[in-house]
C-alpha cells in the first residue's frame, strides 16, 4: 500500500517545494495538499481521500489555522490516530509547547535549506509504520 | 480583676460573718474615734444590746466601766497607731450587768493609712470569780494554819486571835473592821481586833443565845445613842455579830464585823466567818483548857487529847510517825482515809498515791534534815478507793536534847479545791481553744495575716496569704521570704523591717506592690508588730496586710480622668455637651454654644435641642444612634450631620456621644466642626478624581501603545521571517542550480544569503525581546548546573572549534524561567566565545556565591572572559537595543543579545552590570534573587 501525506499550507511556494522534496525522496508517495485548515478537514471528514499516513500542518493559515485544525483532528475518532507534524516558519518555544500540548507528533521549523527538508522527509517516510520514532529526528 | 476580688471578698465576708456569729466571743471593730463599726452576736449579748443597728456608730467607751475607761482609751489609741495589745477590763452592759473581760486587740488597716481596732474579747467573769474565791479560800486556810501553829507553839492568845481577825479584814472585798469579843471564865471582858468597843448589851444576845445579830443600818437601829454616835462618827454604818462556840457548843466569844456602808453581811464574809469561827472556837477552848490544866495538873496527856480534839476539828486526818518516818504509829482517818490503830510500815503504798510517793519522800527527807515542819499537797488513796488531794502538815516533836521523838501530822482534804483548780485549768484550756478559734477567723479574712520568727521565717500564714502564694502550709511555713517567692529586693526590705521591729519593739508599716498568684500585681498596705514574751523581749513579728489596689487605682484614675476631662471641657478645644434622651442639653461648654449658635443661657433654658438644631434630613441619624445607645452600645461611632443654626447657616459636624456610665437617659456629646475639612475634602476629592481620570487615560494609552508595539513586533517579526526564509531557501537552491557559475555570480549569492541570515537573526532577536514578558513561567526551580551543562553541550562544536575552556563553580538552584535563563547564559557564553581574541585561546570562568540582605537570598554570578573586552565607558551602552561596539563584518550580531540579557535579568528582579578592559576581557556581574518576588514590568 502506498504511503500518503497530506500538507495543509496556504503558501503555494512552500507547498510546491514540499511536494518536490517528497517525490524526490519517494516517488510512490501519494501527496495531497490543502490551502488551509478547513479545506484539509473537509476533505478528510468527507472521505474524499483515504486517511493519509501523516499530516503536515502550517500554523499561520487563514480561516482555520493550524492549531484549530489540530484540535479538530484530535477530537475526531476516525482521524485522531494520524500522526500530525507542525510545519511552520516559527521557531518559538511557545509554539513548540503548544504543539506538544495539542498532541502533535513533531514540530518542524521550516528549514532554509532544501536538502534539510529532504533529509527530514526521508526520516519520516522511513518511520511511517512507527510514528513514535519520528521525534528522534536530529538535524 | 475588680469583679474577681469583690466576689472573693463577698464570699469570704459571708463565711467570716457566719464564723463570727457562731463564736461565743465578742468580735468587734472600733474606729479610731471609738465608734463601733462591727460587733458579732456574742458581743451584742455581752453588752446587752438587742441588735447591732441599735449600737452601730455608738461610742464603745460608754460601755467600759468608769474605773477602766481611761486605761481602755489609752490602749485603744495605741492600737490605732499600730500596736497589738492584750488586757483585762470591766464593762457595764446596757442592762447594767458588770462583766470582766479579757481582750486581744490588733490594728486593722483601714486602707487609708489609719487603723481601727479589731478585738476578740472574752467574758472572763466566771473565771475571775472562781479565781478570786480560790485566792480568798487559800488566804483563809493559810490564816487558819498560822493560827493553829501559833497556838501549838505557845503563842499568846491575843496574838493568835489577831491573826484571825486581820485575815477576815484582809479577805473582805470592801473595807471592814473585825474584832473578837470575849468574856472569860472570870467574867472579864476583852476584845481583840480593829472594831470599836461594843456595849455588852448589843452583842451578848449573840454570844449567849449563839445567834447572829445583824444591824444593817446603825443610824436607824434601836441602839444606845452613845454607841451610835461613836461608830457613826467613825464612818461605820452597819454591823454584824456572829457567835463563836466550842466543840461542846459552849458559847465562847463573838465576832464583831463593821461595815462602812449600810448593808447585810456579804456572802464572802459569811464564808470567812463560818470557817474561822470554828477555828477560833477551838483555839479559845485550847487556851482555856491549857491554862486550866497547866494550872491544875500540867499534864501533857490532857493537852495531847485537847490538841487532838483541836486538830480533829480543823483537819480530816491525824497521824503520828516515827522520827525516821519508817513507821506510822497511828492514823485517824475520820472516814476520809482508812484508820490504822497499830504501827505499820507499808503506809506509803497504803495511803499515798503512786505518782506522788517520791515527792512525799523527798519532802520528808528535807523535813527530817532540817527538823522543820513537813508540808506538802499531794494525792492520797481515800477510804473508798478513790483518789483525793490533801494538804499534809507534820510537826516534829522534839525532846530536851532537841531530838525528834515523833512527828505529829495533820492532813486536810483539799480535793474540792483541787477540783476547782482543775476546773480553772480547763477554763484556761478553753481560753486557749478560743485562741485557736481566733486563728480560724484570721484564716478566713481576705487580709493577709502572718508571723515571722527572728530568722525571718514564716511561722504562721493565714489562708489568704497561702492562696496569694498559691502554696500550702507545709510548703511555706518555716521558710523565708525568698523561698516563698518574694523578689530579692522585697525579701530584703521586709527582713530589714523585721530587724527594725525587733530592735525598736515598735510597729512598722508600709505599702508594697506584690504579684498575687492568681489576681496579678496589686498594692498592699501592711503593718509589722512585735510579739513580746514574758520578759518583754520580742520573740516574733506579726503582720497584717490589706490589699488596697482597687481603691487606690480607682480613686487615682477617677481623679485623673475627672481632672483631665474638666480641663478638656473648659479649654473649649472641642464642643462638649451633656444631654438627655429628649434632646435637651442641660450643660455645655462655650465651644458647643458657639458652634450651635445659641448662648449658654438659651441652651440651658431649652431653646436648643437636637431636633431643631439639626438639618431635618439628618435627624433620623440621631434617632437611630440614640436607640443603639439605649440598647447598651457603649460608644456610638461618630457620624456626620449638618447643624442648622438660628442664623440659617448650615455647618457640617461630626457628632459622637455616649451615655453616662450607669445612666439610661443622660449622656455626653462631642461635636467636631468639619466644615473646613469638608470643603477641603470636596476640593481634594475633585482634584483626585480629575487626576485619576487623567492617569487612567494616560495609563490606558500607554498600555495600548505597549500592546500595539508588542503586537507589531510580534507580527512584524513573524511575518518578516517568512520572506527572509524564502529568500534564503531559494538563494540556496539557486546556488545549487548554478554549480558551474563563475565566482562573481557565486559571491553575489553569498551576499544575498549572509544578508538574509543577518536579517533573520535580527528578526528572531526582536521576536524574543518582545515576548519575554509574556512568555515563560517564572515560578519553576532551575538547576543552574544542569542548565550550564546543556548550554555547553549545545555549543560543543563551537567550543571545540575555538579550543575554548569553560569552568564553573557549583551553583545553586534558583527560582525562575528555565527558558529565559537558558537564553541569558547562552547569550553571554556565546558572546564570550564570539568576542575572543585571535592571540589567545578563549577562557570563560563562571563564579557564583550566595549572600543575604534584608532577609532575602541573592545569587551573585560573574561570567568572565579573556576576550577583546571593551572600554569601561561603554559598560552601560552595551545593554541598549541594537547597540554595537564592533563592526558587523568582523563580529556577527543583531545588537539585541545583551539587551535581551538585561531584560531577562530584570524579569527575574535582578541586576546585570558589565565590566570591561579593552583587549583584556569582559566581566558580567549578575545578581539574581534566589526567589522571584513577582513584579510586572
Amino acid at each position: 500500500m502506498r504511503t500518503s501525506i497530506l500538507l495543509a499550507d496556504d503558501d503555494l511556494d512552500d507547498t510546491e517545494l514540499f511536494s518536490e522534496a517528497v517525490h524526490e525522496v519517494d516517488p510512490t508517495v501519494l501527496f495531497y495538499s490543502a490551502a488551509d485548515g478547513s479545506e484539509a478537514l473537509s476533505s478528510l471528514q468527507s472521505s474524499e481521500i483515504e486517511n493519509p499516513n501523516i499530516i503536515f500542518l502550517d500554523i499561520n493559515m487563514p480561516a482555520v489555522n493550524g492549531w484549530e485544525c489540530l484540535k479538530a483532528l484530535k477530537n475526531d475518532d476516525r482521524l485522531s490516530n494520524i500522526p500530525v507534524i507542525i510545519y511552520s516558519t516559527s521557531s518559538a518555544q511557545r509554539d513548540k509547547q503548544m504543539a506538544t500540548d495539542l498532541g502533535a507528533t513533531y514540530f518542524l521549523t521550516k528549514p532554509e535549506k532544501y536538502e534539510e527538508l529532504k533529509k527530514f522527509l526521508r526520516h519520516v517516510l522511513n518511520n511511517v509504520g512507527t510514528p513514535h520514532k519520528i521525534p528522534e529526528y536530529q538535524k | 480583676m475588680q469583679r474577681d476580688s469583690s466576689e472573693l471578698i463577698k464570699t469570704s465576708d459571708v463565711r467570716l460573718r457566719a464564723i463570727m456569729d457562731a463564736t461565743p466571743e465578742c468580735i468587734k471593730i472600733v474606729a479610731p474615734d471609738g465608734s463601733l463599726t462591727f460587733m458579732n452576736q456574742a458581743g451584742l449579748i455581752m453588752v446587752e444590746a438587742p441588735s447591732f443597728t441599735k449600737i452601730e456608730g455608738a461610742s464603745i467607751f460608754d460601755v467600759i466601766a468608769p474605773d477602766y475607761r481611761a486605761h481602755w482609751i489609752e490602749h485603744h489609741d495605741r492600737i490605732c497607731k499600730g500596736e497589738s495589745l492584750n488586757w483585762q477590763f470591766e464593762i457595764i452592759g446596757l442592762g447594767g450587768t458588770r462583766r470582766f473581760m479579757e481582750t486581744h486587740a490588733v490594728p486593722l488597716p483601714n486602707g487609708d493609712g489609719t487603723f481601727s481596732q479589731l478585738a476578740v474579747t472574752r467574758d472572763i467573769t466566771q473565771r475571775k470569780l472562781a479565781e478570786d474565791a480560790l485566792k480568798r479560800n487559800e488566804f483563809l486556810l493559810k490564816a487558819q494554819n498560822r493560827a493553829l501553829e501559833l497556838t501549838m507553839h505557845d503563842g499568846e492568845l491575843l496574838h493568835v486571835l489577831h491573826v484571825i481577825t486581820s485575815a477576815i479584814e484582809q479577805h473582805a472585798t470592801h473595807r471592814i473592821f473585825a474584832s473578837i469579843l470575849m468574856i472569860d471564865k472570870e467574867g472579864n471582858y476583852f476584845s481583840e481586833g480593829s472594831a470599836p468597843e461594843v456595849p455588852r448589851t448589843i452583842w451578848e444576845k449573840s454570844a449567849s443565845e449563839k445567834v447572829e445579830v445583824v444591824v444593817p443600818d446603825i443610824e436607824y437601829a434601836p441602839l444606845p445613842v452613845d454607841f451610835k454616835n461613836n461608830v457613826l462618827a467613825r464612818g461605820l454604818k452597819a454591823c454584824w455579830f456572829a457567835p463563836i462556840v466550842s466543840t461542846q457548843s459552849i458559847s465562847l466569844a463573838t465576832f464583831a464585823i463593821f461595815y462602812t456602808q449600810p448593808q447585810h453581811p456579804t456572802a464572802e464574809d459569811r464564808r470567812a466567818i463560818e470557817l474561822l469561827s470554828h477555828t477560833a472556837g477551838i483555839i479559845i477552848e485550847w487556851f482555856r483548857e491549857v491554862k486550866e490544866r497547866r494550872q491544875a495538873e500540867g499534864a501533857l496527856q490532857a493537852s495531847d487529847q485537847h490538841l487532838r480534839a483541836l486538830i480533829r476539828a480543823s483537819s480530816n486526818v491525824i497521824y503520828r510517825m516515827s522520827p525516821d518516818w519508817l513507821e506510822m504509829r497511828t492514823l485517824d482517818g475520820q472516814n476520809f482515809m482508812e484508820d490504822t490503830g497499830r504501827p505499820i510500815r507499808d503506809w506509803l503504798s497504803k495511803y499515798i498515791h503512786p505518782t506522788d510517793q517520791s515527792r512525799v519522800l523527798e519532802g520528808i527527807r528535807k523535813a527530817i534534815d532540817t527538823k522543820s515542819v513537813f508540808q506538802l499537797e499531794h494525792q492520797v488513796l481515800q477510804v473508798d478507793g478513790s483518789v483525793g488531794w490533801v494538804f499534809s502538815r507534820a510537826i516534829p516533836i522534839l525532846n530536851e536534847h532537841h531530838e525528834i521523838v515523833e512527828w505529829y501530822g495533820t492532813a486536810s482534804d483539799i480535793t474540792e479545791r483541787k477540783q476547782t483548780e482543775e476546773a480553772l485549768r480547763v477554763a484556761k484550756d478553753e481560753a486557749e481553744k478560743r485562741k485557736r478559734l481566733y486563728e480560724t477567723i484570721t484564716g478566713s479574712t481576705p487580709d493577709l495575716i502572718y508571723v515571722f520568727d527572728l530568722q525571718y521565717r514564716f511561722t504562721y500564714a493565714n489562708d489568704a496569704l497561702l492562696k496569694m502564694w498559691s502554696s500550702t502550709w507545709e510548703k511555706s511555713i518555716g521558710k523565708g521570704l525568698l523561698e516563698n517567692g518574694y523578689e530579692p529586693w522585697h525579701a530584703e526590705m521586709h527582713e530589714r523591717e523585721i530587724d527594725q521591729v525587733v530592735a525598736t519593739q515598735k510597729p512598722i508599716r508600709g505599702e508594697v506592690s506584690f504579684p498575687h498568684a492568681t489576681l496579678g500585681r496589686r498594692i498592699y498596705d501592711y503593718i509589722f508588730v512585735p510579739v513580746l514574751d514574758n520578759h518583754g523581749n520580742v520573740e516574733a513579728v506579726a503582720g497584717t496586710t490589706r490589699y488596697i489596689t482597687d481603691l487606690k487605682i480607682t480613686e487615682k484614675a477617677l481623679k485623673e480622668s475627672e481632672a483631665k476631662f474638666r480641663r478638656f471641657y473648659e479649654s473649649n478645644m472641642l464642643p462638649i455637651a451633656f444631654w438627655n434622651l429628649n434632646g435637651k442639653v442641660y450643660e455645655c461648654n462655650d465651644a458647643f454654644a458657639d458652634l450651635v449658635g445659641y448662648t449658654q443661657q438659651e441652651i440651658i433654658d431649652g431653646h436648643y435641642n437636637w431636633m431643631n438644631g439639626t438639618v431635618p434630613e439628618y435627624i433620623h441619624l440621631h434617632h437611630e444612634n440614640v436607640k443603639k445607645a439605649v440598647a447598651g452600645k457603649m460608644f456610638i461611632e461618630p457620624y456626620e450631620i449638618e447643624l442648622l443654626r438660628p442664623d440659617g447657616n448650615r455647618i457640617h459636624v461630626l457628632a459622637g456621644y455616649a451615655l453616662l456610665e450607669g445612666s439610661k437617659e443622660n449622656g455626653v456629646a462631642f461635636l467636631t466642626d468639619i466644615t473646613i475639612q469638608k470643603s477641603l475634602m470636596t476640593a481634594l476629592e475633585l482634584r483626585v478624581a480629575e487626576r485619576t481620570k487623567e492617569l487612567n487615560e494616560a495609563n490606558f494609552a500607554l498600555k495600548q501603545s505597549n500592546e500595539d508595539l508588542l503586537q507589531f513586533a510580534h507580527v512584524a517579526s513573524h511575518d518578516l521571517k517568512e520572506p527572509v526564509r524564502k529568500i534564503k531557501t531559494f538563494a540556496y537552491r539557486l546556488e545549487g542550480e548554478l554549480s558551474d557559475a563563475n565566482d562573481k555570480a557565486k559571491s553575489y549569492i553569498d551576499k544575498i544569503l549572509s544578508s538574509a541570515s543577518r536579517m533573520a537573526a535580527m528578526i528572531e532577536g526582536v521576536l524574543s525581546y518582545s515576548t519575554i514578558n509574556a512568555s515563560a513561567e517564572m515560578s519553576g526551580e532551575v538547576d543552574l548546573n544542569t542548565l550550564l551543562q546543556d548550554i555547553q553541550s549545545d555549543l560543543e562544536v563551537v567550543v571545540e572549534h575555538k579550543q575554548a575552556t569553560i569552568t564553573s563553580v557549583d551553583l545553586p538552584a534558583i527560582q525562575g524561567s528555565r527558558f529565559l535563563l537558558y537564553q541569558l547564559f547562552l547569550n553571554l557564553i556565546n558572546n564570550a566565545l564570539k568576542f575572543s581574541r585571535s592571540d589567545a585561546l578563549p577562557r570563560i570562568n563562571i563564579d557564583g556565591n550566595v549572600t543575604e540582605k534584608a532577609g532575602k537570598k541573592y545569587l551573585h554570578l560573574t561570567i568572565e572572559d579573556n576576550g577583546i573586552g571593551f572600554e569601561q565607558a561603554n559598560a552601560e551602552r552595551i545593554f541598549d537595543t541594537f547597540s554595537r561596539l564592533n563592526p558587523k563584518d568582523k563580529f556577527e550580531g543583531t545588537g539585541l543579545g545583551l539587551a535581551l540579557c538585561k531584560k531577562i535579568v530584570q524579569r527575574h528582579n535582578g541586576t546585570i552590570t558589565a565590566f570591561g578592559e579593552k583587549d583584556k576581557g569582559a566581566k558580567f556581574a549578575i545578581e539574581l534573587p534566589m526567589e522571584v518576588y513577582h513584579t510586572v514590568l
